[in-house]
């Protein structure tokens, strides 16, 4: 009994200092963002001031951050779904049914998840230019789908196959299709595995930098690369920075929070079942 | 021609019956469109790769199909060999690190921490935009107000002469603990539903034989819990030998190449030197690191689920 009262002292100790050292960075965003120029510069840090929302106002009167956000919102929720629509049914193609080949299938579509970005930049900056589709929100959406459809495909295809498959075989000894046995039996088994996939592929592209930071210029600019142009030569607008970059996270801990019990086995392309 | 004929009966299986056409017909979809978004791409950077092609220098100028000359002079090039051991050490220590934290973390947590609010605030780090985590610790390291340079010097642990991004010996460590701080609350969150989710059968077994607690860690947890820290070892190498954002946003390479990691380097060569042909041919490097890499964990990670 006693060992077991410190072990949850210890317990409790660790998770105060990881929560701490957790937050502390992002807490000190979101205090930046409501400090004035003056406080900003301050040495030592000042923990204590007079609030200002005068960084949110300029980030999006000064600056154009307001079509940024909705080229943002745009680019990831479509290729969010474009993801979803494709990705389920080549995932529930995988999960239920024997393919030639499929081993070497599977592999090759988490290939292709692996593939580091800077690789296919190159190319699709100079097929975008080519084909005039620089810097237009289509090019990111598809873009974008390099990694969200792969990723939609691993992960449910592991949602699909924890799915007892006599469900839908009773359902087509009903009289269901084929059709109606994944579309009016697997599907809606599965949805809270689609939300958290859809959440995870809204995330990745939302928070996504390299691709948008080369492959965007004015028309299509998104959040993280009009958060980036905010360094310059000249100048760092730390104020406005750590402004949007607060508005940018807030969405993402609101959508982490609703989608937390799926996120882990998300985040491990649905090999470990958190 | 026993493998011809089952490969005729296997396409008239194919041809004949209905439910084949239908996994077809729902996997066809995601072939094609990755097939056209990432193979076809590959394969143009691959012929970039092989070109002299550099959108700084005038088109009469350039020679065109060069052959392996872009890899020759990379393999060369003193930088090329920079970068590759910057993102050696980067790899090695941050994902090292991250797992003994993580695993020291989860053990200690297990059984614990279940409230799904810090749960969630737990995972903040790694939900973060890296190019807004880069730019906050930017923030924290900055050489004059910054609250990080701040602490260092108060407790004497840096000069006033120096700051964490500033000085070549410096930096990388800097950019790793951004790293660490970034993904080990991932391989805390990981280890734990593993841990969560072992058998409590062979622990039971281990009481009544009055095992010590070490003992019981190296002979039952490590092997069971073996399949999920290759997993996270498979997904945190990966990302990391393809770091990107936050080197972008702390250092872009600097100071003097200390953090120049492969990506970085690409991004350099193709978009501020413009040398679309030599950062392909670089980027087929990384992709073929990647890949060796990729198949030794891969394999090792059959290996063990076969064994288990």
């Amino acid at each position: 009994m006693e060992k077991n009262r410190n072990r949850v002292i210890i317990a409790s100790i660790v998770i105060g200092i990881v929560l701490v050292v957790n937050i502390l960075p992002f807490l000190w965003l979101v205090l930046t963002s409501l400090k004035t120029r003056l406080d900003i510069f301050a040495i030592p840090p000042k923990f204590i001031f007079d609030p200002t929302l005068k960084n949110y106002v300029s980030a999006f009167t000064k600056r154009d951050f307001l079509p940024m956000f909705y080229n943002s919102l745009i680019i990831a929720v479509s290729s969010t779904l474009l993801s979803l629509v494709v990705g389920t049914l080549g995932a529930y193609s995988l999960a239920r049914f024997k393919i030639f080949g499929d081993k070497h299938i599977s592999f090759w579509i988490l290939s292709t998840r692996m593939f580091p970005p800077i690789v296919l930049v190159i190319p699709f900056f100079i097929m975008a230019t080519q084909m005039g589709l620089h810097d237009s929100r289509f090019l990111m959406v598809i873009v974008y789908t390099t990694f969200n459809l792969p990723f939609v495909v691993w992960i449910m295809r592991s949602f699909f196959e924890d799915l007892p498959f006599d469900l839908e075989k009773a359902a087509m000894v009903d009289g269901y299709s084929r059709w109606d046995a994944f579309w009016k039996v697997a599907l809606p088994l599965s949805a809270p595995g689609l939300f958290t996939t859809a959440i995870l592929c809204f995330i990745f592209s939302w928070n996504e930098f390299l691709f948008a930071n080369v492959l965007t210029a004015a028309n299509a600019k998104t959040v993280p690369v009009g958060i980036r142009g905010l360094v310059t030569s000249r100048a760092i607008e730390w104020g406005e920075i750590a402004a949007v970059g607060t508005l940018q996270v807030l969405p993402v801990l609101i959508f982490t929070f609703a989608a937390q019990r799926y996120i882990i086995r998300g985040l491990t392309l649905g090999a470990v079942k958190g | 021609m026993q493998n011809d004929f089952n490969v005729f009966r296997r396409l008239n299986f194919w041809v004949s019956s209905s439910e084949n056409k239908f996994k077809w017909l729902l996997l066809l979809p995601t072939i094609i469109v990755l097939a056209l978004i990432t193979v076809y791409p590959v394969i143009y950077a691959l012929n970039l790769a092989l070109s002299d092609y550099n959108l700084a220098r005038a088109s009469e100028t350039l020679q065109g199909y060069i052959g392996l000359d872009n890899f020759r002079a990379i393999l060369r090039n003193p930088q090329f060999w920079n970068s590759l051991k910057v993102t050696g050490i980067f790899t090695v220590v941050a994902v090292g690190v991250e797992f003994f934290l993580g695993l020291a973390i989860a053990l200690i947590l297990q059984g614990i921490v279940t409230n799904r609010v810090v749960r969630s605030l737990v995972l903040l780090p790694m939900i973060m935009a890296p190019i807004v985590v880069g730019l906050a610790w930017t923030y924290l390291y900055q050489s004059e107000f910054g609250l990080v340079t701040y602490i260092l010097r108060s407790l004497h642990l840096m000069s006033y002469q120096t700051a964490p991004l500033a000085s070549v010996s410096s930096a990388l460590p800097a950019l790793i603990a951004v790293d660490i701080w970034e993904w080990t609350p991932f391989l805390i969150m990981v280890l734990l539903a593993g841990l969560e989710a072992l058998p409590t059968a062979p622990y039971e077994a281990a009481k009544i034989d009055k095992a010590s607690p070490f003992l019981v860690f190296r002979k039952i947890t490590i092997p069971l819990l073996r399949p999920v820290i290759l997993i996270v070892l498979v997904l945190r190498i990966m990302d990391a030998i393809r770091v990107f954002d936050i080197v972008y946003a702390l250092t872009e390479g600097g100071p003097a190449s200390a953090t120049d990691v492969l990506s970085m380097f690409i991004y350099r060569n193709a978009f501020y030197l413009w040398d679309i042909g030599k950062a392909s041919a670089i980027s087929f490097i990384l992709l073929y690191i990647i890949m060796i890499v990729s198949v030794i964990l891969v394999n090792l990670l059959s290996r063990v689920k076969e064994a288990s």
